[in-house]
């Protein structure tokens, strides 16, 4: 009886213990099987948000040892419970801060980041994005209101990464396709798209971002953002294709090399796209690719 | 009384004496040993784990029992991955050092380094098995991969998880004179990897499968590396040859 009790109880504890990654969604792709004649484009939040990167390697917290008083079991089980709120909070308590730390990355840039909004960057995208096979038409919506009912809506939702060196700016957008009627239900198409920044050859990358009122910055901002969203479009949009070949890609990302492993759909001069074992959709300039000499 | 006290604190400090465990640290290959033209070197492995989870900490039987059931849909998932890159290891070892010009031999079969005579050789370097029978195969060096753990590792304090699982690959590789039994390089292996965001995603768990294959990445750059940076000028025809260990 008792270790049922401690195994039920470790059970629901270890959830618990779950730290949900900012951005983080489930790739969904239900598309309709009638062509989508408009799909109305909508921002999701009026803000832009901004987010210092977070790097969790190797981030865990010292074990603190505790011995459980075992003289009846309603005790012991008290004794686990305990440790495991300890446990838990600490580990809460450090990815918090660690998030915080990463965070004030952004403090140098708030004058330019706070006249960034997400309507003025959805509005000059639409200019710029096109979809593939000229049978969908893209307009934008202030609002998901009733009389749109039976349109496709796509909500866009987007967080800009900038890396603890400053170097590298990135795009992390969930994107959330629906029926304008059935906004709360199961989406058309779910997923993450994320955009690594061009590498940046600065002496001084502050200086270089900052240079003319942010000039780089804005406009880096809102190419990351045309990306995103054409990319979006074009996989609602587009045959789902068959799964291909996995691989691994290194690319360095500020001062850090990152890894993923997935299916390259698309590798050109510029850019590798791949779609990540999530589902998600990343796009990784040429330029940051790293060689390995070690496992495919 | 005193030849009492004398007997216990001799018997402890031969018992204290006897739990001391030599750890080896690093070496870093000397630069001329690419200039040892004649020499062939040997190229053996381990047996590569199927890849597990590790739950280091739960350390009663009640409690591993405990988080092993937490954890089983992971380590069945685990247990699904492939390990043919890091077999495929000794290969990539092979290739480099003929690349770089020296006389190689694969060693087709897994090393089983339990079964080797344990030396208890103080000397700095001295190797802690008897590698010297591997002489009978025509190699004047051994090189070794032992990889040990392969997988998630996840920490526990008793019955509670103390951190998220993460993927690891971890090991040694090493280079054994065999005309001293020492070591002319020596090399842990440690790579470890946390999910890049979520971690609990049943059952593909694919963040951390993606971490696995960033540690199995890792871990034989951590190998292949050293045996590349030191580069030289000599370039020549290699020998190689496959063979099998001495029995």
């Amino acid at each position: 009886m008792r270790i049922f009790f401690c195994l039920l109880i470790l059970v629901f504890l270890s959830a618990c213990t779950k730290y949900q990654h900012l951005g983080y969604v489930s790739h969904v792709n239900a598309k309709p099987s009638t062509p989508v004649s408009k799909v109305f484009v909508h921002a999701g939040a009026s803000n832009v948000a901004f987010y210092g990167k977070v790097d969790l390697t190797n981030a865990q917290v010292a074990s603190g040892q505790m011995l459980y008083p075992g003289y009846d079991g309603a005790s012991f089980l008290a004794g686990i419970i305990t440790h495991a709120a300890i446990s838990s909070s600490l580990l809460e308590k450090q990815k918090k801060e660690i998030q915080r730390l990463a965070e004030e990355v952004w403090g140098p840039y708030r004058q330019v980041t706070e006249q960034i909004n997400h309507q003025m960057l959805l509005e000059s995208s639409l200019n710029v994005v096109a979809t593939t096979g000229d049978q969908t038409t893209i307009g934008s919506t202030p609002q998901v209101t009733a009389e749109l009912k039976n349109e496709v809506v796509a909500e866009l939702l987007p967080l800009y990464f900038l890396s603890k060196n400053e170097e590298t700016l990135s795009l992390v957008s969930t994107v959330k396709i629906f029926r304008a009627g059935n906004k709360q239900g199961k989406p058309l198409y779910q997923n993450q798209i994320e955009i690594v920044g061009d590498l940046i050859q600065a002496e001084n990358f502050r200086e270089f971002w900052l240079a003319n009122d942010g000039e780089a910055l804005r406009l880096q901002i809102q190419n990351q953002y045309n990306t995103a969203l054409q990319l979006t479009l074009n996989d609602f949009l587009s045959a789902q294709p068959k799964a291909g070949q996995q691989e691994n890609i290194k690319y360095q990302d500020g001062s850090t090399t990152e890894f993923v492993r997935g299916e390259v759909l698309e590798r050109n001069d510029q850019r590798v796209v791949v779609r990540t074992l999530r589902g998600w959709l990343k796009v990784i300039p040429v330029e940051r690719l790293v060689e390995s000499s070690a496992s495919k | 009384m005193s030849k009492l006290l004398l007997g216990v604190v001799l018997s402890l400090s031969v018992l204290t004496t006897g739990c001391a465990i030599k750890v080896q640290q690093p070496v870093a290959l000397e630069p001329t040993f690419w200039e040892k033209q004649d020499s062939t070197v040997g190229v053996i492995a381990t047996e590569v784990p199927t890849p597990d989870t590790y739950l280091p900490g739960a350390g009663c039987l009640l409690c591993y029992a405990a988080a092993s059931a937490a954890n089983s849909s992971l380590t069945k998932h685990f247990k699904t991955l492939p390990n043919d890159s890091v077999k495929n290891l000794k290969n990539e070892v092979v290739k480099l050092l003929e690349s770089r010009g020296v006389k190689t031999s694969l060693l087709t079969e897994s090393l089983k380094l339990e079964k080797l005579p344990r030396l208890s050789n103080k000397a700095v370097n001295a190797a802690d098995r008897d590698f010297s029978t591997f002489a009978k195969s025509n190699v004047d060096y051994l090189l070794v991969l032992d990889i040990n753990q392969l997988g998630a590792v996840r920490t526990y304090s008793s019955y509670i998880p103390t951190s998220d699982p993460q993927a690891v690959l971890s090991g040694r590789a090493f280079l054994v004179d065999l005309k001293s039994n020492t070591y002319v390089w020596y090399s842990p292996i440690n790579a470890q990897q946390a999910a890049s965001g979520e971690w609990d995603e049943p059952p593909t768990f694919p963040g951390m499968t993606e971490a696995y294959y960033e540690v199995v990445d890792r871990g034989m750059n951590q190998v292949l590396q050293p045996l590349q940076m030191q580069q030289t000028a000599t370039t020549n025809t290699t020998n190689t040859s496959t063979t099998s260990a001495p029995q």
